[in-house]
């Protein structure tokens, strides 16, 4: 295993850890991929809040064999989450699953968000409870 | 945006707010369009794309129509503030007004229920969520410089999610392409609206 950095992109947390390359595998260590992801790679399995999901068929998930180093590939699979893995650049970027986004946005309750203003303010849905609302997205292109 | 400016001067004292949302990364770019049209609304940006996701925009102007109780009354659907461009991309802007001054001021919901609203949601495909995560890495390459790295996923983006112009448009000008006057977005548009326009939202 090859030594790198390695970016892990999830929502609007970005996190970059020292981890490894091995082929086209991008390995993070367990404690970096909770801190990047909530998942916690315990001995019932991947852990996150109430939920695990259990790994012990999964070998592949560690192949470093130290059994602590985790492949971000196999993690996403298992924690069904689509991902795109850069092995050359050291880039991966998990998103969030269209069954999740299709009940999110069908129960009908506005998914919240709070980001910058153009000079720096953060503002966000909960700002404009009780009145009524047009999001309106643009942009320059 | 001085249509939206205007509809907000006319709704604002009746109880309506409005939240831009730029997709975009660098506020230079978004500010010349907000200090044309003297914007008193907010204008935030969407640098990570994590709006464009959670309510599933795929171009742009889109709106979605939130009620008093942060419920979704009106799901992402393109809508123009200006009938400036109304020959070539066909789409009136009065109905969408009116329909909303009638919800403001009369409480008129644009859909009449919860089951109407649902079927207008166009929910994202595994392929276009695949898209956005190859857009989010293509966008971190950039930041440091790997352009051709960058490409790759900007282009793998764009082959998942055809129709989504937040991805292919607006990876034009991220490497070095005008998104209004060049033979790529030319291309993309004939190719677009030879599929059918897809992605403009439910009523178009």
């Amino acid at each position: 295993m090859e030594p790198t950095q390695v970016t892990i992109i999830d929502g609007d947390t970005v996190t970059t850890v020292s981890g490894g390359r091995l082929d086209d595998a991008l390995l993070v260590g367990r404690a970096d991929l909770a801190a990047a992801t909530g998942w916690a790679l315990k001995p019932e399995g991947l852990c996150r809040d109430d939920v695990c999901v259990p790994t012990r068929a999964w070998p592949e998930l560690t192949p470093a064999g130290d059994d602590d180093l985790v492949d971000l590939a196999v993690f996403a699979e298992l924690v069904q989450r689509p991902v795109v893995v850069d092995p050359a650049e050291g880039v991966a970027a998990l998103g969030t699953p269209a069954a999740i986004r299709a009940s999110a946005l069908t129960s009908l309750d506005a998914p919240a968000f709070s980001l910058p203003t153009l000079d720096g303010r953060s503002v966000g849905l909960a700002d404009f409870g009780g009145r009524k609302k047009l999001l309106l997205a643009f942009a320059s292109w | 945006m001085p249509g939206w400016q205007d509809l907000y001067d006319e709704l604002e004292p009746r109880g309506m707010a409005i939240i831009a949302v730029a997709v975009d990364e660098d506020p230079d770019e978004v500010r010349p369009w907000v200090d044309e049209a003297k914007a008193t609304f907010p204008v935030l940006l969407d640098a990570d794309r994590t709006f464009t996701d959670a309510y599933a925009v795929r171009n742009v102007p889109t709106v979605v129509w939130i009620d008093e109780d942060d419920r979704i009354v009106r799901p992402a659907d393109v809508a123009f503030g200006t009938d400036t461009f109304k020959d070539f991309h066909g789409i009136d802007s009065t109905p969408h007004f009116e329909a909303l001054r009638r919800w403001v001021i009369d409480d008129e919901l644009p859909l009449p229920g919860d089951e109407d609203v649902r079927e207008h949601v166009v929910a994202p495909t595994e392929d276009e969520q695949l898209a956005r995560a190859h857009f989010r890495v293509a966008l971190e390459l950039r930041r440091r410089g790997r352009d051709d790295a960058a490409r790759r996923h900007f282009a793998r983006a764009g082959e998942l999610s055809p129709d989504d112009f937040t991805i292919r448009r607006a990876a034009l000008p991220l490497q070095g392409v005008d998104p209004f006057v060049s033979d790529e977005f030319f291309a993309l548009y004939g190719e677009w609206e030879a599929r059918g326009k897809r992605g403009y939202g439910f009523s178009h």
